[in-house]
């Protein structure tokens, strides 16, 4: 544990300075030609999400300077890195750096977590990685750090309690980890939007389909999702009981459209296991909603195969 | 006055191991407890129930060489009395007012012997029914967890707070969820009864009602070195009376009850004759000595002070190994009665004779599903633990209880094996799944299952409905924390009545599976 974030931590902070800023500079030239959405494929966690920041306009398009941003990981579980079910590390420390280079004020990190927060930020790797990229690591799992809000578009969901880290910041990213799931039959970035609010129950007993589409629809919407597919888990999700649930699929896709990074990253999934677009019941939803597209063709898609 | 170098030495003892058992039974973090669980087990009763005689010996030769230092150093009760006997004098200062004086009274052997024997007769015939409520330990925690530990959290929550209107995480507010109303009023009942008669009597309770300070008082009755009065160079002077907060220096007739000494060392050093010292009974004060033991032997009438150690030294080893000669004939329970234990506890007969209800794992359990039971499991399972995942359920790969217990009422074991203990069993009511009544996803259920004991399977449509594997069920009660059916859910943990290691979840190879294209 100790031995892998040092590595991450030496990885990470010794690319960001060379590697990451000649890149971020080198974007410049290329902002005229951006992409809805970008999907990248072959590389580290760190080098694809540097490849889809580039090609989406880079970071100043989603970070202005002075802002406090939040980044929204799934960490809902007590498991490590290898297990897939929390957002990897090493894409969560490179990002923070990206923001603080572009000039956020604060980068803040949170989950209402399901297992233990503590154990789950400590076993996911997150909190180590937070804590040297120079991000700040909040707590989520108690009822004070929420705040009551209005959903006026919500169908089934009419208020929501949010975190208030998110309530008070200018802008917030929203990064899950691509993971099958029992339930909603795939948890990826509409479905990581429960772990900002406090009564998750609520959504259980009203139609959780429909919840996870109305809480999208809350009006602080991200400014960017970022699906991470680096390791994906293929069954017994969200949890996954061992490591042969997950594969190294070295993979992640990013969207500011919500509704086509969620159906782009279905589809991939459907490549290693069956899933169809219906079964995922809140992307069509979330399409009536007009939070984005299901239809992929509407889009302007960026591939980029790394190596 | 005097420099009191032996009283200095006790107080400084006492005070820093008093500080670490606090901190030990009041850390808030408790994630990673630091590996420093030894120290409740420093603990007479604990260290006899988790069977480190190696300890319980030292503390007996300890006992025998200078006396009850265990009752002024090691105890946390104790030093608790002291700190209130303290109050007192305090209190008085403030009205400018001296502290009435403590005078000599005489033991109250009959009292004193009937406690001890009842509780040494209880934990023979497999019940620590009485023990539970007079370890001075045990009730040092309870006193700590119900009533200290609160006011910290309350405190830690204030400070969090203001912290985080600055933007810093560094403190987390904490629920408290782990109280009960009855604990808290037998546990405040008890620390006020404690309390005042600490003030106004000093340690009259660790001399009457503490089976523990009885049996030590036993050994101590003929400890080699202990406070000793040089019946020459007394002058009857009642100083050394006066600062006896065991009252047990009779100044009149010059002598000392050793049985219910706890060598605080208050009275050396303040003798201006320099007629009583902690001390070998030296050729000059042998002959005095004697005498004395021989007068105490003729004024209590009690057995030999030998014979009176050996038997109750025997009966209690023999009590924690022959302990099962009662607890076999006590009828199972239904599982209605039948408390979900905190794993590892094994049968409820075993886990209540040897948990003495110290709310240590109920404290440190860092989803505060353990609570302390009232009347509903019976008698013998007053205060002691048991599991309600209303809000929270057993963290797969956590064993901090297990750890922590420092009686081993809670057998020590690997984290796997932990992982694969079965606290009980999930059972499910289709008819109340929202996914039978409202036709709608859901599976909260399976997401928290660790061993996918709990499966979502094919149901109407895309539909997926819960089903259990009770082979592979652990009752971790993460399905039960988490179904959002209201007001009975529709699946919920039922004890098992018998720990036992469930089977592991079948072993899956990883498949190497190699992706080239983005599949849109």
């Amino acid at each position: 544990m100790k031995r892998r974030s040092f590595i991450l931590a030496g990885i990470t902070s010794g690319l960001s300075f060379s590697s990451l800023k000649s890149a971020l500079s080198s974007n410049h030239i290329h902002t005229e030609k951006t992409s809805n959405l970008v999907a990248v494929m072959g590389g580290t966690p760190q080098e694809m999400l540097i490849a889809a920041i580039n090609n989406l306009g880079g970071i100043k398009n989603f970070v202005k300077p002075g802002q406090n941003i939040v980044i929204k990981p799934n960490i809902g579980w007590d498991r490590k890195p290898e297990m897939a079910a929390n957002t990897n590390p090493e894409l969560i420390s490179t990002l923070i750096k990206l923001c603080l280079e572009a000039g956020a004020k604060n980068v803040t990190v949170f989950d209402h977590t399901c297992d233990n927060w503590q154990r789950c930020y400590q076993a996911s790797g997150i909190a180590a990685a937070v804590k040297a990229a120079g991000g700040v690591m909040t707590p989520g799992n108690d009822e004070v750090y929420y705040k009551e809000v209005e959903i006026p578009q919500g169908i089934n969901l009419k208020k929501a309690k949010i975190h208030k880290a998110l309530l008070d910041a200018d802008a917030w990213i929203n990064v899950p980890i691509l993971k099958n799931h029992g339930g909603a039959k795939m948890t990826i970035a509409m479905k990581n939007y429960m772990g900002i609010v406090w009564d998750r129950g609520y959504f259980h007993q009203n139609d959780l389909q429909q919840c996870i589409a109305d809480i999208c629809t809350w009006s602080k919407k991200p400014v960017l999702n970022i699906v991470d597919a680096y390791r994906v888990m293929r069954q017994n999700g969200p949890q996954g009981k061992s490591e042969a649930d997950t594969v190294l699929l070295k993979t992640l896709i990013a969207s500011t459209d919500i509704v086509a990074v969620d159906t782009a990253a279905v589809k991939f999934f459907n490549q290693v296991e069956n899933m169809e677009l219906a079964a995922v019941g809140h992307l069509a939803k979330g399409e009536q909603h007009k939070l984005g597209t299901t239809n992929l063709d509407k889009i302007n898609i960026k591939r980029i195969k790394l190596q | 006055m005097k420099l009191r170098p032996l009283k200095a030495i006790r107080v400084l003892l006492a005070s820093i191991i008093f500080l670490f058992i606090s901190y030990k039974l009041l850390e808030l973090n408790s994630i990673n407890p630091y590996e420093t669980h030894v120290l409740l087990r420093s603990q007479f009763i604990p260290a006899l129930l988790s069977a480190s005689f190696l300890w319980i010996v030292f503390l007996l030769a300890l006992t025998l060489l200078l006396g009850r230092v265990y009752c002024s150093v090691l105890c946390p009760l104790g030093i608790l009395q002291d700190l209130f006997f303290r109050l007192r004098t305090w209190r008085y200062r403030l009205k400018s007012k001296k502290a009435p004086k403590l005078r000599y009274i005489k033991s109250n052997p009959f009292i004193r012997y009937s406690i001890l024997f009842i509780t040494v007769l209880t934990l023979l015939l497999g019940s620590t029914v009485i023990l539970t409520h007079l370890d001075p330990y045990s009730n040092f925690a309870r006193i700590s967890s119900n009533l200290f530990k609160p006011i910290i959290i309350q405190a830690n929550n204030l400070v969090a707070m203001l912290l985080m209107k600055n933007d810093n995480y560094t403190l987390h507010h904490i629920s408290i969820g782990y109280l009960s109303i009855f604990s808290l009023v037998i546990t405040l009942s008890v620390f006020l009864i404690i309390a005042v008669i600490a003030m106004m009597r000093g340690r009259l309770v660790c001399n009457t009602v503490c089976p523990v300070g009885t049996f030590l008082g036993i050994i101590s009755k003929n400890a080699v070195i202990r406070p000793i009065i040089n019946k020459s160079n007394c002058t009857k002077c009642g100083l050394c009376e006066t600062h006896c907060k065991s009252q047990c220096i009779d100044s009149i007739s010059k002598k000392i009850d050793a049985s219910r000494c706890v060598v605080c060392m208050n009275c050396i050093g303040v003798c201006k004759n320099n007629a009583l010292k902690y001390t070998l009974p030296i050729p000059a004060t042998q002959k005095i000595y004697k005498q004395n033991i021989q007068q105490t032997k003729q004024e209590t009438q009690t057995p030999s002070n030998r014979r009176n150690f050996i038997v109750l030294a025997g009966t209690i080893v023999a009590s924690s190994t022959t302990k099962k000669l009662f607890g076999n004939t006590t009828k199972i329970d239904s599982q209605s009665t039948h408390p979900i234990m905190p794993p590892s506890a094994g049968n409820k007969t075993d886990f209540s004779y040897k948990c003495t209800a110290c709310h240590a794992c109920i404290t440190h359990c860092p989803s505060q599903i353990l609570k302390p039971a009232a009347l509903q499991y019976g008698i013998g399972y007053i205060l002691k633990p048991y599991v309600k995942f209303d809000t929270g359920y057993c963290n797969h790969e956590c064993k901090v209880c297990i750890d922590i217990c420092p009686n081993h009422a809670l057998k020590k074991i690997s984290t796997e094996e932990k992982k694969l203990l079965s606290i009980g069993v999930a059972q499910f009511k289709q008819d109340a799944c929202i996914v039978y009544t409202e036709e709608t996803s859901c599976g909260a259920c399976s997401e928290h299952c660790p061993t996918q004991a709990v499966k979502m399977v094919p149901y109407k449509g895309h539909l997926t409905i819960p089903e259990i594997d009770s082979s592979i069920c652990i009752g971790c009660g993460g399905c039960e924390y988490i179904c959002p059916v209201r007001p009975e859910r529709a699946i919920s943990v039922v004890s098992a009545i018998m720990q036992k290691q469930a089977k592991a979840p079948s072993k899956e190879h990883k498949e190497d599976i190699k992706i080239d294209d983005f599949g849109f």
